[in-house]
C-alpha cells in the first residue's frame, strides 16, 4: 500500500495535478482576507482571519476545488487509458483505489496547512502581536487559539475528505468529471436549501461545515468537532467501501 | 515455463455474446497470431487474457493461476499494449517508462536501455508525450509493455499509425525478445505480418474460435500459387486448359492459376505449344486467402 501511495503521489507531482487546487485555494484564501480587511477595523482580529477562511469557503468554494481535484486524479486514467497500465500492474486493485484517495488526502491536506501557515503569517503581519485584545475573543489565551485553530483545521480536513469521498463514489458510476463535480455541488447546494430534522441532520456529512462555528465559542465544546469527525469519517469509510466495490468490479471494454 | 489455458471462456456484454464458449492452449516459446474480421471479439479476448476484463463463464489460466482471482500474482509475467497506447501525456518519455517499472518492479536497465534502443526512441526521451505524433506514441507504448521484461506479451495492433521502418523495426524487436521462454501474441488484420512472425495463427469469427492451425501449414513455399498471364492466339491455350486453373480471359489473354507442383510442367507446355507468357506473379498472402475463405463461412 506505501509503495503505491509514493508512486501516485509521484505522479500527482509529475503530472502537475496539484496545480490547479493550489490555483483556485490561493484565491479563495485570498478572497477572505480580503473580504475579511472589509470589515471596520474594531471588528478585525487575528481569529477573525482564520474564522473568515471558512466562513467565506466552506460551503461551496472549498467543495468545488476538493471535487475537481480528486475526481481529475482517478478520470484522468481513463481519460488517457493508463487505467489500463495500473490495473495489468503488480499491485491490487483495492491498493490503487484507496491508494489514490490516499495520496490526495496528504496532497490536499499539505496544500491546506500551507495555505493556513501563509495566511496566518500575513494575518499576524497586518496585527501586530497576539495578545489577548489583538485575538479579539478576551476569554480566549494564546495557547488555546492555536489549540483550537488546530481542531477546527482538522475537523475541516475531514468534512472535504467526506465530500472527495462522495465524489469517488460518485465516479465509479459517472465516467465524465464536470456530471460527477456537477451532481456532487448540486446534491451540497440541495442540502441548504432542504431543512432536515435535527435528529437526520447530525449523521450527515455536510453538516461538517458548520464546525468552524464553535471556534468562537466561550469555551470549547470539544463535543461539537469530534462529533462531526465521528460522522465525516464513518462516511469517508462507507463512501470508499461502496466505491472499493465498484471499482473491483470495474472491467475496461 | 509458460502457460495461457483459455478453458470454455465466454463474455456477454451488454447481453450480447462477443466470445462463445472458446479453448485454447498456449506454450512457451509460441508466437500466436490472431487474426479476425472486426467485432470478431479479438480485443476482447486480449482482455481477458489481461485481467482488464473478467469471463461471464469458464476461466483463463496463466501459469496455473487463475486470473480472474489472483491476477496479481501473474502480472509481472504479463505486459500487454492493448487498443492506444496507455500514456501520461504530461510526462516525457523517461518518466512514462520509469512508471510502468515501478508498476512492476522488475528493474533491468540493461533490458531497458535495449528496448529504447531497439524501437528508435532514445531521441525523443526528454520529450512530452503530448507532443508526439501518432507513430511516436505507438513506439513507446510499445516500450512500455515491453519493459519489465515479461514472459508473456500481448500487442493488439502493434504497427498502428507506424510507417514502413516502424513496422520493420516492431517485426525485428519481437523476433529478438522471442525465447523459449515467452509467449507472443499478436493481432493484427495486416495478415502479410502474421504470416512473417507467427508460427501459430488463431482466427475469431462472430465471437467463436474458428480456426487453430500451425502457419507453416498454410504458409509453406510448397502451398505458393503462381499466377501466370499468358498470349495464345490459336487453339494452343487448349493444350493448358485441363492441366491448369484459367481465371481470366479477355481475348487472346489468359491468367492461369497453378501451384508449385506443378509450374514447370505448365511452363513447358506453353514454350513447347508457342505460346508467349506475359507475366508470372506468385499469389503472396496464402494466409489471407485462407482467412477470407474462413471468414465467408
Amino acid at each position: 500500500m506505501i509503495e503505491y501511495i509514493k508512486l501516485e503521489t509521484y505522479k500527482i507531482f509529475k503530472n502537475k495535478q496539484w496545480i490547479a487546487p493550489l490555483i483556485t485555494l490561493i484565491l479563495f484564501f485570498g478572497l477572505s482576507f480580503y473580504l475579511n480587511t472589509q470589515h471596520p477595523k474594531e471588528n478585525q482580529h487575528f481569529f477573525t482571519y482564520y474564522y473568515y477562511i471558512y466562513a467565506i469557503n466552506n460551503e461551496i468554494m472549498f467543495p468545488i476545488s476538493i471535487c475537481i481535484f480528486f475526481s481529475s486524479i482517478y478520470l484522468n486514467e481513463y481519460k488517457l487509458s493508463t487505467i489500463k497500465l495500473l490495473l495489468g500492474s503488480k499491485f491490487e486493485r483495492k491498493y490503487i483505489f484507496l491508494g489514490k484517495f490516499i495520496s490526495g488526502s496528504i496532497i490536499i491536506f499539505l496544500i491546506f496547512l500551507i495555505l493556513t501557515i501563509i495566511y496566518m503569517l500575513l494575518a499576524i503581519v497586518f496585527f501586530t502581536g497576539l495578545d489577548e485584545a489583538a485575538i479579539g475573543l478576551t476569554i480566549i489565551n494564546v495557547p488555546t487559539l492555536f489549540g483550537r485553530m488546530v481542531i477546527g483545521f482538522i475537523s475541516n480536513m475531514f468534512y472535504l475528505l467526506s465530500i472527495a469521498s462522495f465524489v469517488v463514489l460518485l465516479i465509479g458510476f459517472i465516467k465524465k468529471q464536470s456530471i460527477a463535480v456537477l451532481t456532487s455541488l448540486g446534491i451540497i447546494i440541495i442540502y441548504f436549501f432542504i431543512p432536515l430534522p435535527d435528529m437526520v441532520d447530525e449523521y450527515i456529512f455536510l453538516n461538517g461545515r458548520f464546525t468552524y462555528d464553535a471556534l468562537t465559542l466561550e469555551t470549547l465544546p470539544l463535543d461539537r468537532f469530534i462529533y462531526p469527525i465521528g460522522v465525516s469519517l464513518v462516511t469517508i469509510l462507507i463512501f470508499l467501501g461502496l466505491g472499493l466495490l465498484k471499482f473491483d468490479k470495474e472491467e475496461i471494454l | 515455463m509458460t502457460k495461457i489455458q483459455v478453458k470454455n471462456v465466454s463474455k456477454i456484454i451488454r447481453k450480447k455474446d462477443i466470445l462463445k464458449e472458446i479453448s485454447f492452449t498456449i506454450s512457451s516459446g509460441e508466437i500466436i497470431g490472431l487474426i479476425g474480421p472486426n467485432g470478431a471479439g479479438k480485443s476482447t479476448l486480449l482482455k481477458l487474457i489481461t485481467g482488464l476484463i473478467k469471463p461471464s463463464l469458464g476461466e483463463v489460466l496463466v501459469n496455473d493461476t487463475n486470473i480472474q482471482n489472483e491476477f496479481n500474482k501473474v502480472a509481472n509475467e504479463i505486459g500487454f499494449l492493448i487498443e492506444e497506447p496507455s500514456l501520461y501525456d504530461r510526462l516525457n518519455a523517461i518518466d512514462n517508462l520509469k512508471l510502468c517499472l515501478k508498476l512492476h518492479s522488475k528493474i533491468d536497465n540493461k533490458y531497458l536501455q535495449y528496448i529504447c534502443k531497439g524501437l528508435e526512441i532514445n531521441n525523443f526521451l526528454n520529450k512530452k508525450v503530448k507532443n508526439y505524433s501518432m507513430g511516436m506514441k505507438q513506439r513507446l507504448g510499445i516500450a512500455c509493455s515491453l519493459i519489465h521484461n515479461p514472459n508473456i506479451i500481448i500487442l493488439d495492433e502493434p504497427t498502428n499509425s507506424l510507417d514502413i521502418n516502424g513496422i520493420r523495426q516492431i517485426r525485428d524487436l519481437i523476433r529478438d525478445i522471442h525465447d523459449d521462454n515467452k509467449i507472443i501474441i499478436i493481432s493484427s488484420h495486416i495478415l502479410s505480418e502474421i504470416e512473417e512472425i507467427c508460427d501459430r495463427v488463431l482466427v475469431l469469427n462472430n465471437g467463436l474460435l474458428v480456426d487453430d492451425f500451425k502457419n507453416d501449414s498454410i504458409i509453406s513455399k510448397d502451398n505458393a500459387f503462381y499466377i501466370i498471364q499468358i498470349e495464345s492466339k490459336g487453339k494452343e491455350i487448349d493444350f493448358i486448359k485441363n492441366k491448369a486453373y484459367i481465371i481470366d480471359s479477355d481475348n487472346s489473354q489468359y491468367k492461369i492459376k497453378v501451384n508449385k507442383a506443378e509450374l514447370n510442367m505448365i511452363l513447358d507446355l506453353i514454350v513447347k505449344n508457342g505460346m508467349t507468357i506475359v507475366d508470372i506473379k506468385v499469389e503472396n498472402s496464402t494466409l489471407e486467402r485462407h482467412f477470407i475463405g474462413r471468414g465467408d463461412n
